[in-house]
């Protein structure tokens, strides 16, 4: 037999070879070390991106509450409806029962969605399909209804419900450009809604899974789940009740003026900013925002035949109902604007409460005529004559000892250069001259007609002008909340500066209040309140603005000795014939004052005079001797006489009847006989009459008078209506209702 | 070999065993590298059940369905071995032309369409009832076989180019020729693997492996005239940067990578394998070692090498003992088989070489060619054992 392997055999097999292996080896590891070790990050990071499935947990969005946490907006719970047109045909070989299956539930799920069975049927047809949305953000008795169905026919594989988040306003269009609204995936697209985003939105969790090459969850136990943190709440200053009162009046003023480029309202607290409401209109309903609120809005755009052109219609409408005019509209000021000079000139002591003043009914500056409102001219006026007749030679004259440097240094002090801070997106400033004007500028800017601002811009300088000179920021988000309603952080107040002093600030609430109590009382008036106003009516001379065509608006503050809050009413271009602020604007801010005072525990006390013409209810005299019966009218506090016809003992009939409102100084006539007939009078026309010259020729006819607004009843202002017209006759004793228009000042 | 037989005759006659196996007492095969090969086995099935599960969960709806079968191929295979460890291995050298004979034909006969089955576009099974074998397994033995044959036969002449070189180039180009029909070009680079060190330990002069090389050259140049540069250009392009574009060509290749990286130094544990939840194709199969270093790391794919190693050192230690020329070549032409194999098996895997389909002995999943690598080593053991008996 052969012998073994030769020397040289096993020397190349155990030198040469195993050389080579051991170099392959060597290389093989050092391969398998790279992959490994050195690039292992970037491997794993390969494997967890195809490996690992993860889904959001949603966070739930925090609330917003008006000040009094009554609910503004909020997210309720909806679902998402979807099937598997896969799961549906899986396992059914009879065409026949397939489509009986997928008829059935395209028909139950159309009826319960409300939806067409055919688009639903289309899509249960997509077999290859595991996911096909059918229905989104539907409520919780929907989703109810199909889990019923689903589960009745065991259908749970089929049919697929998925939590989502519906925002829900449950005021509809309630302060909606301040409030705003969230787009489908629940970010905030509008107003608070977007400016506080991230505070309310919060973080949202998720889960990790494992899925394998098909999509499939893995069979193991790894779930990893990071809970979601909900989102905080907000605590307006925005109160429910002062904003819903407010909007009703700023729609009145709207559908009565028909202003073409909107109306806005603003009630601030003086001291700290907070807005307690803010409305606008054009406004929309939050729940339905992409939808045209206004009519003729809605109408014109209809109108429209050009698809495009209808398009972009409708965006610009929408654009602009969104927008929140009182701080982002920019206007002239006009005479409201004389506030901000008066005192700054009290200030700067170049003007006096006793410094007078000339009106000629215009005034040449630079070659310019400038024309005042009273054509004729106020002749001679002091400063507070000069606010109250909303004198415009007079401030010309303020604004030119001022000076153009100094005129400028208030006009930015007063925060007219800048946003004034308010957390609301959408913030703009309006256009002003600098230090460097002319004198032209400088005259027409003294009455308020060169440069523009926003309406918040002004109530927060006018603000500063009334409540010592401090300039505050406006804010409506009061407290941050957590999930618990635990507050988190709170709105500080921030008093950007004190622009004049607390003299200053008195002598102009003085003024300011001698405007609304002139002639024994304006449309700003109020009864039992001291109000402190000024009213503006501007001429909008933008480029491209319509001649003749006015801003009326009205800024008040009250009390007028500690003034607490501050009333705006803005309205553009009114085109139903009023123009002026005193006669659009003021009765409204005068309405929500009269509201909002009371609402917030402000008492009124009542003069002498007005206490006289406080209405009383009548009582029922009938079948009471006539001392009784007078007794018992004194006691009802109607101290205006009685008048006895007849010859009777007892009463038998009275005019007015009982349940009748008249004022206290009214008159009740007592009829005692049958026998006497009663007496008629025929009514006289006391049109345009003053209020008091009207009162007294109808008393003098024995009728009861009543006068409706807040103006008094020694006002300067006019009878515009009466409510028995002029040639009735009536009986004697009957209330004739006065309208009477305050005289217009501006 | 008669005489043998006497000399190693011990006295004991009076065992528990009895008269029979005490008169013809085989000596004891080596245990070490027994306990190496059923480590390496242990090892295996341990990663075949953690491997396979997912994919037999999802093909046959039984997550055992592979395990179940591989434990079954490896307890024959075990059997097998121990059977075939008492067989004398000269019997294979009087067969040597037979066994090469019948692998031929298997070779020639998968080629027809009715006996080859056709899989993935190559013609490499043959079905005969339950079982299922690859003719190249067979043929790898067959070749193993008769070089071992020729070498011990002539080796005083394998130094020349007529002797050393022409027979076994003519027979390594024929199998070649035959298996690139069918096609498989893993087991072509094997085979041709496995001969080269063979003739290399048998004696064949270095400079003539340059003709060989020469030959090999033209067979690429061939394979590249016959594909067409640009698919060569691709395959480079895939294999030297994979994830510049993930298609059906580089998955394996990505899959692979993406375990063997994500599993870093120390592994996700054992059965703790993602990848293996179908993102892996051949997880359990060609692939099963990228499952062992994401589920064990570094370390557990340093344990795989070691354990080849050992192998290899002890097989050779094994085969250097026979005390003949045949001994000695079929012992080392079959653990240069396996290491071969292993080795171009985890170059695959780890992207070392560019891919191409070929199992880890031991470890891969795959019936019969599991049978056959214990057979083998069956040989290896009967050579620890016949080569003690003609110890002087």
């Amino acid at each position: 037999m052969a012998k073994g392997a030769t020397v040289r055999m096993k020397k190349r097999l155990n030198r040469h070879v195993m050389i080579v292996a051991v170099i392959l080896v060597v290389a093989l590891i050092g391969n398998l070390f790279r992959i490994s070790a050195l690039q292992g990050d970037f491997y794993t990071e390969y494997a967890n991106n195809q490996q690992l499935r993860s889904e959001t947990i949603p966070a739930s969005r925090g609330t917003i509450y008006d000040t009094n946490m009554e609910v503004l907006a909020q997210s309720t719970t909806v679902w998402d409806v979807s099937i598997s047109p896969k799961d549906i045909a899986s396992g059914i070989d009879d065409p026949q029962k397939l489509s009986e299956k997928q008829e059935l539930i395209a028909k139950t799920l159309s009826e319960i969605l409300d939806t067409s069975e055919e688009t639903l049927m289309t899509k249960i047809q997509k077999i290859e399909s595991q996911y096909q949305l059918v229905g989104q953000k539907v409520s919780k008795e929907t989703a109810d209804e199909i889990r019923a169905f689903a589960t009745e026919q065991g259908y749970t594989s089929e049919i697929h419900l998925a939590e989502n988040t519906k925002r829900y306003y449950p005021n509809g269009q309630l302060a909606a450009s301040v409030i705003g609204f969230t787009g489908t995936d629940s970010q905030g697209l509008y107003g608070l809604e977007s400016k506080y985003d991230d505070v309310l939105k919060g973080t949202p969790g998720y889960t990790v899974t494992l899925k394998n090459a098909q999509s499939e969850d893995m069979p193991q136990n790894f779930e990893q789940r990071y809970d979601p943190v909900d989102g905080q709440s907000l605590r307006l200053t925005i109160d429910e009740n002062i904003q819903s009162f407010v909007e009703s009046t700023l729609y009145d003023v709207v559908k009565q003026h028909n202003p073409k480029n909107g109306a806005c309202a603003i009630v601030m607290d003086c001291n700290t900013g907070a807005i307690l409401a803010m409305a606008n209109y054009p406004t929309f309903d939050l729940n339905d925002p992409f939808t045209i609120y206004d009519e003729q809005l809605a109408a014109a755009v209809e109108e429209i035949t050009d698809a495009d052109e209808k398009k972009e219609a409708k965006s610009a409408a929408q654009q602009w109902q969104w927008s929140n005019m009182c701080i982002s509209h920019t206007y002239q000021p006009g005479s409201t604007f004389k506030t901000v000079v008066g005192a700054a000139a009290i200030e700067e002591k170049v003007a006096f409460t006793n410094s007078t003043y000339s009106c000629a009914g215009y005034v040449t500056i630079g070659g310019e005529k400038m024309r005042c409102n009273n054509r004729s001219g106020h002749g001679t006026l002091d400063f507070t004559s000069a606010m109250v007749h909303s004198c415009n030679p007079a401030f010309i004259s303020i604004g030119l000892s001022l000076g153009a440097e100094r005129f400028f240094d208030y006009y930015k002090a007063f925060g007219f250069t800048e946003k004034t801070g308010i957390d609301l997106p959408g913030e703009q400033i309006g256009t002003y001259y600098g230090a460097d004007m002319s004198d032209v500028s400088l005259a027409s800017s003294s009455f308020g007609q060169s440069q523009t601002v926003t309406p918040l811009q002004l109530i927060t300088a006018v603000c500063a002008v009334t409540n010592g000179g401090y300039l505050v920021e406006p804010y409506v988000v009061e407290d941050i909340l957590d999930s618990n309603n635990n507050v988190v952080s709170s709105h500080e107040t921030n008093i950007k500066r004190q622009v004049i002093s607390e003299e200053t600030s008195a002598t102009l609430r003085t003024v300011m209040e001698a405007v609304v109590d002139a002639n024994g009382g304006t449309n700003g008036s109020v009864k039992g309140y001291r109000i402190a106003a000024k009213s503006g009516t501007s001429q909008r001379m933008n480029p491209g603005d319509e001649a003749n065509t006015y801003i009326a608006s009205y800024v008040a503050v009250a009390p007028a000795d500690d003034p607490q809050i501050a009333v705006m009413v803005m309205a553009d271009y009114p085109q139903n014939g009023a123009i002026y602020g005193g006669t659009i604007a003021a009765p409204a801010v005068a309405a929500i004052m009269a509201d909002t005072l009371p609402y917030l525990g402000y008492s009124p006390e009542y003069s002498e005079e007005e206490l006289a013409s406080m209405e009383t209810t009548v009582p029922l005299l009938y079948g009471k001797d006539i001392a009784a019966a007078k007794n018992k009218l004194i006691a009802s506090g109607i101290t205006g006489g009685v008048v006895v016809k007849g010859s009777g003992s007892t009463v038998i009939k009275q005019m007015p009847s009982s349940g009748a409102k008249i004022p206290k100084d009214g008159k009740v006539i007592l009829y005692t006989d049958e026998g006497t007939k009663q007496e008629y009078v025929t009514v006289p026309d006391v049109r345009n009459l003053t209020a008091t010259q009207a009162k007294q020729r109808l008393k003098q006819l024995n009728l009861n008078v009543t006068v409706t607004g807040g103006v008094s009843m020694t006002s300067a202002g006019k009878v515009q209506q009466q409510s028995v017209s002029a040639g009735t006759s009536v009986p004697i004793g009957t209330v004739i209702e006065l309208t009477i228009i305050g005289e217009t000042l501006d | 070999m008669t005489a043998a037989e006497k000399r190693a005759q011990p006295n004991k006659q009076k065992t528990k065993r009895g008269i029979h196996i005490a008169k013809k007492k085989i000596p004891r095969m080596d245990t070490a590298f027994l306990i190496i090969i059923l480590v390496l086995l242990a090892y295996g099935v341990i990663m075949v059940f953690s491997a396979s599960y997912p994919a037999a969960l999802e093909k046959t709806g039984n997550s055992l369905h592979f395990i179940s079968q591989h434990i079954l191929f490896v307890l024959l295979g075990i059997a097998a071995m121990i059977f075939i460890s008492y067989i004398d291995y000269h019997v294979y050298q009087r067969f040597a032309f037979v066994i090469f004979g019948i692998a031929f034909l298997l070779l020639i006969l998968v080629l027809i369409p009715g006996i080859g089955k056709e899989l993935n576009n190559a013609r490499r099974w043959i079905y005969i009832g339950p079982i299922n074998f690859q003719p190249s397994e067979i043929m790898k033995f067959g070749v193993i076989v008769l070089f071992a044959h020729l070498i011990s036969h002539d080796q005083k002449r394998m130094g020349t180019f007529t002797h050393g070189v022409v027979p076994y180039m003519i027979c390594l180009i024929t199998i070649a020729g035959l298996m690139m029909l069918e096609p498989h070009l893993s087991g072509t680079i094997l085979i041709f693997g496995i001969g080269c060190i063979m003739m290399y330990i048998g004696g064949t002069k270095l400079r003539y492996f340059l003709v060989i090389g020469g030959v090999a050259g033209l067979g690429v140049a061939g394979v590249v005239l016959l594909k067409g540069v640009n698919y060569i250009v691709d395959r480079l392009q895939f294999w030297l940067n994979p994830f510049a574009d993930v298609n059906d060509k580089t998955w394996q290749t990505v899959q692979s990578l993406v375990a063997i990286g994500s599993g870093g130094l120390f592994g996700r544990g054992i059965g703790a394998s993602r990848q293996k939840y179908l993102w892996l194709p051949e997880a359990y199969n060609d692939f099963i070692f990228a499952v062992i270093c994401e589920e064990l790391g570094l370390i557990g794919a340093l344990l795989v090498i070691t354990l080849f190693v050992l192998l290899a050192v002890r097989g050779f230690s094994i085969a250097s003992k026979a005390t003949d020329k045949f001994g000695f070549m079929l012992g080392v032409g079959i653990i240069v088989q396996i290491c071969l194999q292993a080795f171009l098996n985890i170059a695959v895997v780890t992207n070392f070489v560019p891919n191409t389909g070929i199992s880890l002995p031991f470890f891969s999943y795959g019936g019969t060619a599991i049978m056959m690598q214990l057979g083998e080593m069956g040989i290896l053991l009967s050579i620890s054992r016949y080569a003690k008996i003609e110890k002087p």
